[in-house]
């Protein structure tokens, strides 16, 4: 398989709320291109605020998803796990954690989202340069 | 366009208008005035009009006030009997006082609903009952039927309304003795029906509008006057209540009335002949048992195809016995009227029967369902619109239909094609509500799918804390009796508030006690999820297990289904999923019934999350703010 296509999304807002924001807009963009999409999560706190976000962000906004650990079946296009690899196939990965998760190369795409936050960037210019290593094709959107 | 009616309905409806003078607190919405203008144009222009208003737009006086304007023969047709006396005894006189017009109006019941004097008498002669309670309830019933103007059996208190007594103080179709009862001339039914007749505005039920239907379809006469304006409420109601009616079904039930009636009667002839009927009576009972022994043991409904064969030799025997019963009251029949009356209610059920244990033919379903000791046997018709049509096509009458609940998603084509309403005008009303302030929607997360097997022990562990944090003042709602009667055992240990669970008590009382409570919990399925009107902080919380699809195994769903399949149409997202929408908006239609009324709504299914079809059910709901997060939940039922 090809590798992922990872697209780096550069936030001029610093808090951590405005990143799950724009990770909904993405899933929900997403979801409506037919993309199968899978978030990591760094802890099961970020899981749930991400499923509270994606559940309430716009009054007329809908995304079918779950936790992964609902182990709804069948899946949903959408869902959002913290701990362990996920069970069924996704076409994009949305990667909130500090460390590229090892199971990357399983996505056609890879959402970046990086705050204006310096410890954050740091963290994300690590990533961008292990994807680089990996070959992977990059991009970056400054918004 | 602006008329005079407009006029005088904005002035009736204004803040210092006719109404502000009669209710407490009134003030005016514009969705009631949109929607009375509406109703005002449809009744000049005798059209077809679908209204959907949610909860709180103040429906019932919308239209009774363009009726009552119009000054035309008028019919309001609702869901239930509470409903119609709700309509007849608090709305109506409020909007006639609201008006200087003063109609003559009148509420019409089906005939169960007025005591029968030759029946009461005859329970009384024949001496049935001998219980103390049955004695006194007839002693109730006897002493109020004296002094009653209607003979309406809602009057009569002290009787529960699930007392074996009342099947016998009553008539139905079958044991009713028409013009040759001696007694017609007191007869109940008969004056409220020419009372009905001669009004100018009639409060009826879907129910007996069908009945009306049929009558003047067999050309065998009409209960209902000829009116100008029909006005269905509740009408999400009426192809079901079509369905049922033109459901044509025997139930063993009759036959052993009608075994029972056969033997009071003969009480009265010579002994020799009385032994004949007892025999050909014990006969048709035992047959009956056995057929009802022979559809198994559980309490199921399926159809009819499916246990045809395997109980076609009893069926036969049901049949001679039928035939047998008929033949020895034949020769008795002149000796009286009640034996006559017997006889011709053989005919009729051997009709029936051999109708139901035909071949199926395309537009109907044959189906069956059993209890612990008793069986109903159906034909009915797998879609209902034809009937409707032939309705509207003789009709010249303004046709009103009303409901909170007639779209999924906006869209009125589910309702509008159960009954070929599809030329109909459409109006939605929003609800004045402001759910944004008023509610909450929360969906548990780590609930197993609905079909797991632990599902309600999960959902129950999940809202014990929210119960405990309201102090009760909760519904829950269950699609199933199944999960209901479950709920019911672990809820018992596990809760300090008063449960009230639906079939320990009749509905209204269930309902009373909830109300009256302050901290109950009441466990309900179906009938619980429509047409409850609790106000106020007493009902809080409104919990339900499941997204209410029908059951895909149901016969009638399952025929209905097919038929779809077979036009080409995909039929979960033409039936099945408008049809549960509905019925969800129902159940949290309970929840907020006031400006005031604040409370959590809870929907335990996480489909409503992960399925695409969660959008249907999100975009009908009202707009309520939602939440996953256990703890937004915990903290607004705590404020509540």
């Amino acid at each position: 398989m090809a590798n992922p296509n990872v697209a780096f999304y550069i936030l001029q807002d610093a808090s951590p709320d405005s990143r799950l924001a724009f990770a909904c807009r993405l899933i929900e963009k997403a979801y409506k291109e037919k993309h199968r999409v899978y978030i990591h999560a760094p802890t099961k706190e970020m899981a749930h605020q991400l499923d509270e976000f994606l559940w309430t962000y716009k009054d007329n906004s809908f995304v079918p998803h779950s936790l992964a650990n609902e182990k709804i079946d069948p899946a949903p296009p959408v869902q959002i796990g913290h701990d362990t690899p996920p069970t069924t196939n996704h076409t994009m990965l949305v990667n909130l954690c500090d460390e590229i998760p090892p199971f990357f190369n399983r996505y056609r795409r890879i959402a970046e989202i990086i705050t204006n936050n310096d410890n954050e960037q740091a963290l994300g210019r690590e990533r961008y340069k292990t994807y680089r290593q990996n070959a992977c094709e990059l991009t970056t959107h400054k918004l | 366009m602006i008329n005079d009616k407009d006029d005088a309905i904005d002035e009736i409806f204004s803040a210092t208008g006719a109404l502000s003078q009669c209710i407490e607190n009134f003030s005016p919405r514009e969705g009631q005035i949109a929607m009375a203008r509406a109703i005002a144009t449809c009744i000049k222009h005798k059209e077809a009009l679908c209204v959907e208003a949610g909860t709180g737009t103040g429906k019932t006086f919308a239209y009774l006030l363009p009726a009552l304007l119009s000054k035309k023969k008028v019919i309001v047709s609702t869901g239930t009997k509470n409903l119609q006396d709700q309509l007849f005894f608090k709305d109506l006189p409020l909007v006639i006082k609201a008006t200087d017009i003063r109609p003559k109006i009148a509420l019409l019941k089906g005939r169960a609903n007025y005591v029968c004097l030759y029946r009461l008498d005859l329970a009384f002669e024949t001496g049935r009952f001998n219980d103390k309670s049955s004695v006194a309830d007839l002693q109730s019933i006897t002493h109020w039927s004296h002094a009653t103007i209607s003979g309406d059996i809602a009057e009569v208190e002290g009787v529960s309304e699930d007392a074996s007594v009342w099947p016998w103080v009553t008539s139905n179709e079958g044991n009713c003795l028409g013009a040759e009862c001696p007694l017609f001339q007191k007869c109940y039914v008969v004056k409220a029906r020419r009372k009905a007749q001669a009004a100018d505005l009639v409060v009826i039920n879907h129910h007996l509008f069908f009945a009306d239907l049929a009558l003047r379809d067999r050309e065998v006469g009409e209960i209902l006057p000829d009116a100008d304006v029909i006005i269905f409420d509740e009408a999400h109601q009426v192809a079901e209540t079509a369905s049922n009616f033109f459901d044509e079904r025997m139930s063993s039930r009759s036959l052993i009335d009608l075994c029972d009636d056969l033997e009071t009667e003969s009480q009265k002839v010579a002994r020799d002949i009385q032994l004949n009927l007892h025999a050909v009576a014990t006969k048709l009972r035992q047959a009956t048992q056995d057929l009802r022994l022979a559809l198994g043991q559980d309490s199921r409904r399926d159809t009819w195809a499916s246990v045809k064969s395997s109980v076609s030799r009893i069926v036969d025997h049901v049949k001679l016995s039928l035939l047998g019963f008929n033949e020895v009251l034949e020769s008795a029949a002149d000796l009286s009227e009640g034996l006559n009356h017997c006889f011709e209610r053989s005919i009729e059920a051997i009709s029936s029967f051999e109708a139901i244990t035909a071949d199926q033919g395309d537009e109907s379903i044959h189906w069956f369902e059993t209890y612990p000791r008793s069986f109903v046997l159906h034909v009915t018709p797998l879609l209902v619109a034809k009937e409707f049509q032939a309705y509207l096509d003789k009709t010249k009458a303004a046709k009103i239909f009303t409901s909170a609940t007639l779209t999924s998603n906006g869209d009125f084509s589910y309702f509008q094609d159960q009954l070929n309403l599809q030329e109909a005008g459409i109006l939605s009303v929003e609800s004045p509500f402001d759910f944004k302030e008023q509610a909450l929607l929360y969906v548990p997360r780590y609930l197993p799918m609905p079909s797991a097997e632990n599902y309600t022990e999960k959902l129950l562990e999940e809202v014990i804390p929210l119960l405990n944090k309201t102090n009760g003042r909760a519904f829950i709602l269950f699609t199933s009796h199944y999960a209901l009667s479950y709920a019911a055992n672990f809820l018992r240990d596990r809760l300090e508030f008063p449960l009230f669970i639906q079939g320990e008590l009749p509905k209204t009382r269930l309902l009373e006690g909830f109300a009256e409570s302050g901290n109950g919990v009441l466990l309900g399925t179906s009938s619980f999820w429509e047409g409850v009107d609790i106000r106020g902080s007493n009902l809080s919380m409104v919990i339900i297990d499941k997204l209410p699809f029908a059951s895909p195994y149901d016969p009638i769903m399952r025929a209905r289904l097919e038929m779809f399949k077979k036009q080409g149409k995909n039929a979960f997202f033409t039936y099945q999923l408008p049809k549960a929408v509905l019925s969800l908006k129902q159940g949290v239609g309970r929840l907020i019934r006031d400006i005031d009324d604040k409370g959590l709504l809870v929907v335990c299914d996480p489909r409503l999350i992960a399925k695409a079809y969660g959008e249907t059910f999100i975009e009908s709901l009202p707009p309520l703010p939602r939440t996953r997060d256990a703890g937004v939940a915990s903290d607004f039922a705590e404020e509540l």
